[in-house]
């Protein structure tokens, strides 16, 4: 499985991106960055973060 | 008094980069790397003196004064992989990590300010040492340090000389002496060899025609030296306005790329025919020791600007010169290097 890291636009967008030139190099020339997971914005949740379970 | 040689020099830097231009490495956060070239890093200081002011009956200097300070310096290595991460980082100056040990793979293309990326290049510390402690000879660290241009050299040959890298600072003028740094263990380090090397220049792959000879690829920031210091940007001794200003940015200036090659030049080549129709495609050069540890520079738009032919060693070759272009999609150049060290310009 290929290993992936989470990139935020200039204009705040986060996305969860594989790790590969083909996705992070364009990404990187348009301004996006990588950003840990604790610096995820608290309104941005994405599919896999939390336990579902705790919804219920 | 023994005297001191140039083989003791031991240097350090900033493998972790620099919070702000002002603050230090510590030295957990650097590592310690051999060169080849004796060169010091040494802190040049500027002065001026009262010799044109007016008052005082004659035209002579009856003062001098401390201006500002400089420090730059060179390193010539053998390409690892590890000091190819670390220029491709710190001299590009963006870089994704991603990765676990023992293969940690940094992804590094330019900044772009037009897109948001700051203009200035991360910051590292280099210490340089000869008998730290009582004996002291030289025991110093340059601090805010920004990667100017790197080099790197491909040649025929078995030997380690045939895969170089020539890395260029400069720093704020910002120095600390003695440094206070523990000197790190020797990082083990990985030859990306000259035999290792894959390429593909404009849809011909030069190593599977066996008609690589060498090659030359470079990148230069062009620092604005002059902008660093502006109203406000410090001294060499905080608070103290006569121990000589320092920087306080290091912006990169108008990039350029270069990427140069010789070739055998035989019947069906193709060089001079790309010449005159100014065909584009991009260049991939692969260098690597095993699969943990390599280097791949891409420059993802090449047009040959000029193509000779001459001779290597009494056979037919071809010099070309390519022009590295901007693509659209993925810039000018982009760099992968793996590693197995953790924390690189991070």
């Amino acid at each position: 499985m290929t290993e992936t890291v989470i990139m935020r636009s200039p204009d705040g967008e986060v996305e969860e991106v594989e790790a590969t030139p083909a996705e992070l190099v364009p990404r990187m020339v348009r301004g996006w960055r990588q950003i840990t997971e604790k610096e995820v914005p608290p309104d941005v949740r994405r599919a896999d973060a939390g336990n579902p379970d705790l919804l219920g | 008094m023994s005297v001191a040689r140039m083989q003791e020099i031991q240097i350090c830097l900033g493998k972790q980069k620099q919070a702000d231009i002002s603050t230090a490495n510590t030295g957990v956060q650097m590592w310690q790397l051999r060169k080849l070239n004796a060169q010091l890093a040494n802190p040049k200081l500027s002065t001026e003196n009262d010799a044109e002011e007016f008052g005082k009956g004659n035209e002579f200097a009856t003062q001098s004064f401390q201006t500002s300070w400089d420090v730059s310096g060179t390193l010539e290595k053998y390409l690892g992989a590890e000091i190819g991460a670390w220029a491709m980082a710190y001299g590009l100056g963006k870089v994704v990590k991603s990765g676990t040990a023992p293969n940690f793979t940094y992804t590094c293309t330019p900044l772009f300010p037009a897109n948001g990326d700051a203009a200035e290049l991360p910051y590292f510390s280099f210490v340089e040492q000869i008998r730290p402690g009582a004996g002291v000879v030289v025991d110093r660290m340059a601090v805010g340090c920004v990667v100017e241009g790197w080099t790197i050299s491909i040649g025929s040959g078995p030997g380690r000389a045939n895969s170089k890298i020539t890395v260029e600072f400069v720093g704020s003028g910002k120095y600390v002496e003695p440094s206070g740094i523990t000197m790190p263990a020797a990082t083990v380090e990985k030859l990306l060899p000259s035999a290792s090397l894959a390429l593909t220049i404009n849809g011909v792959n030069y190593v599977s025609n066996k008609n690589i000879v060498s090659l030359e690829t470079s990148w230069k920031n062009n620092v604005r030296l002059d902008g660093g210091f502006f109203p406000g940007s410090g001294f060499q001794t905080p608070g103290d306005g006569a121990s000589g200003a320092i920087r306080g940015r290091l912006e990169f200036g108008n990039r350029q790329g270069t990427l140069r090659f010789v070739a055998r030049f035989e019947n069906g080549s193709t060089e001079l025919t790309k010449l005159r129709q100014q065909t584009a495609g991009t260049a991939v050069i692969s260098l690597a020791y095993d699969s943990n540890n390599s280097l791949e520079l891409t420059w993802h738009k090449v047009s040959f600007a000029t193509a000779e032919v001459g001779e290597t060693d009494g056979i037919v070759t071809v010099s070309v010169e390519c022009l590295p272009m901007l693509d659209e999609t993925n810039g000018v150049v982009s760099a992968v290097a793996k590693c197995g060290v953790d924390g690189i310009c991070q």
